[in-house]
């Protein structure tokens, strides 16, 4: 008799998910599947709402990484306006940006992966957790707060709080960078980067560890979505959009990312309420047209990143690689993040001393001159669309959202189905596979507020079933 | 100086009610001329163990919706809290016992200094900015007793050494 084996929800991730295993009569895993259980509501509920409104509103889709939509939101309210936004405008966007990339990528590894990495996949559960990690290595815990909090007070000082700035509008953004806060800004990069460092060179120490887990989790083919500069360059807010095969080769270079639709289609499945972007040309069926956006991604696609320390680590990243390919495993996510982080704050520094940096110049003005508004950028986890079609009175008709972690949708389910057939057998689930699972997941840094949201929370319930749909077992984890 | 802390979505309906709450308290007690600080936050996070720890702070007060557990749990709940060294999954939020002891164990935190927590309760959690009408007047009830939760603040805040 078949088994189900569910893991409920996901913990340490980005709103709430299950994870269901299905095993043949023999015990061997035969499917698995990551089950993403609440609705999205947000494209219906801003119908009717003016475009103008819309990075306010998305922005409150989610609470780690509201400045993505306010980016990619104002983008496409930018573009309904036909404006082009002052020069000193796009900088400070930029900045904010980057403040965000650093914040959130320092959440991922310091809180949500790092009691894996530093203590192990099968270390005691009453331990492999935060405050594991806080009481074995407070440093690093502390150093990872501070470095958080830094990302965080730079959308604060411009946009006057550090949750939901209502700062980023179509046509600009609504006030300039003041001096003594570009002042402060510059005075705490220097720790910043000791930080980041410090976090490189504990996840490479770490490599020889997890070996097994490098070659199985999400280590397998798909493409690779990013932007990338006019150059091919790293890119977070503008350029175009570009996509390569597992063995490098560029499918798709210099698309406006207002074409996307060109290449990415939707298809949903009736198991989850997230939906499946994937490669168009190459068709959904037996997941040929999977890819994967983020960290991992962006610096696949990119030839180069453009600031000396980022490119000293990249250059080791590539490595990593197969005979000079991309780098195909998932769990070198987290050394992708960490390398954004570095060329993050090299850019931070880079653009506060800009000379225009503290111009008043950063708002244009106009009325509704298109119907249809397209806004993309990178976000943390990965490419973010916006798209709106409004009336002439500027008020939306239609909404369509495509989240990063929804693209990566395809990619998780495969991760999950990979470490399972790795891991498990017919004598059940041990605690460190479980695990397994769950830190395959979060490679991935999934925002499932972002894809979905979340109200509230709930312990850990593990359930196996059986094929009549049977609890045969419980497993609770609090 | 009083610390409060609010969490929650106000697009969320009910999930917006303690943003509000907390809104509506710290001006009632700001014009008692109380010293009180607001921070509004979508979600609990680590970096907010740095905000307990700063040097003017007296007493904190975290601010929530909790979900009802049913149509007749209508009590604003009112309780101290204490670090934990429990991590619960995080999932999609910390809790407060977690980053008091994120304050507490990182950045020493004095246990000499009170904490506690107010929840109000919700019902409806669809996407939008209004409050449920039991909300809602549970909401405005609580304040009309501005002042009594002062008073339970006011008693430690003056018995506070730090």
């Amino acid at each position: 008799m078949s088994k189900t084996i569910t893991i409920d929800p996901v913990t340490r991730i980005e709103g709430h998910a299950k994870i269901t295993i299905h095993l043949n009569d023999q015990g061997i895993v035969e499917d698995a599947r990551f089950h993403v259980t609440e609705f999205r509501g947000f494209e219906k509920f801003c119908e009717g709402r003016s475009f103008s409104e819309m990075p306010g509103i998305t922005a409150r889709i989610c609470g780690i990484c509201p400045v993505s939509h306010l980016m990619a939101s104002a983008k496409a309210g930018d573009a309904i306006l036909g404006t082009r936004i002052p020069e000193t405008a796009v900088k400070l966007r930029r900045l904010m940006n980057w403040g965000q990339i650093t914040q959130s990528h320092a959440l991922s590894f310091f809180h949500l992966s790092a009691p894996d990495l530093l203590l192990g996949m099968e270390s005691d559960p009453g331990q492999r957790h935060v405050v594991g990690l806080i009481q074995k290595y407070p440093d690093v815990a502390r150093a990872g707060i501070r470095l958080r909090q830094f990302g965080q007070d730079i959308i604060r000082m411009l946009g006057g709080k550090s949750v939901h700035p209502a700062w980023t509008v179509p046509g600009g953004v609504r006030e300039p960078l003041q001096a003594n806060d570009r002042d402060e800004i510059i005075r705490r990069l220097p720790e910043a980067f000791d930080t980041t460092y410090t976090a490189i060179n504990l996840l490479q120490d770490s490599f020889a560890n997890f070996e097994q887990e490098i070659k199985s989790y999400g280590n397998f083919p798909t493409l690779f979505m990013g932007l990338v500069t006019e150059e091919g360059g790293l890119e977070h807010y503008d350029g175009f959009l570009r996509i390569v095969d597992s063995n490098g080769k560029v499918l798709v270079d210099k698309l406006p990312p207002s074409r996307f639709r060109e290449v990415i289609a939707e298809a949903v499945e009736p198991w989850s309420y997230l939906k499946f972007p994937y490669y168009k040309p190459l068709g959904y069926e037996n997941g040929v047209g999977m890819y994967r956006v983020g960290p991992l991604a962006r610096l696949n696609v990119s030839n180069f990143a453009g600031t000396p320390r980022a490119e000293r680590e990249l250059r080791k990243f590539r490595q990593l690689g197969d005979q000079g390919k991309p780098v195909s495993s998932s769990f070198h996510y987290h050394y992708a993040r960490l390398i954004e982080i570095l060329f993050s704050l090299e850019k931070i520094e880079e653009m506060v001393n800009a000379p225009d940096i503290l111009s008043t110049r950063v708002r244009s003005h106009a009325g509704v001159n298109q119907l249809v508004g397209i806004g993309v950028c990178e976000a943390p986890r990965g490419t973010l669309f916006h798209e709106y079609n409004v009336d002439e009175h500027g008020i939306l008709q239609k909404v369509n959202l495509i989240i990063a972690t929804g693209q990566n949708n395809l990619a998780m389910n495969q991760t999950v189905k990979q470490i399972a057939k790795a891991y498990a057998d017919g004598n059940g689930m041990r605690e460190g596979i479980l695990n397994r699972i769950e830190h395959g997941i979060r490679t991935f840094d999934p925002c499932l507020s972002c894809s979905t949201h979340a109200v509230g929370h709930m312990p850990l319930h593990l359930q196996l079933f059986d094929s009549a749909g049977q609890v045969i077992d419980e497993w609770v984890r609090n | 100086m009083l610390l409060v802390i609010a969490c929650g979505n106000a697009l969320r309906q009910d999930d917006g009610a303690g943003l509000r709450l907390a809104e509506g308290l710290v001006a009632a007690w700001q014009k008692l001329a109380l010293p009180v600080r607001l921070i509004t936050v979508h979600q609990l996070l680590p970096e907010l163990s740095l905000e307990l720890v700063a040097s003017d702070v007296t007493a904190v007060l975290f601010v929530d919706t909790r979900v009802a557990r049913d149509e007749a749990d209508t009590a604003i709940e009112y309780a101290p809290l204490k670090p934990t060294s429990h991590a619960p999954p995080l999932g999609h939020t910390m809790n407060p016992q977690l980053i008091l002891y994120y304050a507490s164990y990182l950045f020493g935190f004095s246990n000499r200094i009170p904490v506690f927590q107010l929840t109000i309760p919700g019902f409806h959690f669809n996407h939008d900015d209004s409050l449920s009408t039991t909300c809602n007047k549970i909401m405005m009830l609580c304040f009309q007793d501005a002042s009594l939760i002062l008073n339970k603040l006011n008693v430690t805040l003056s018995g506070s050494k730090c």
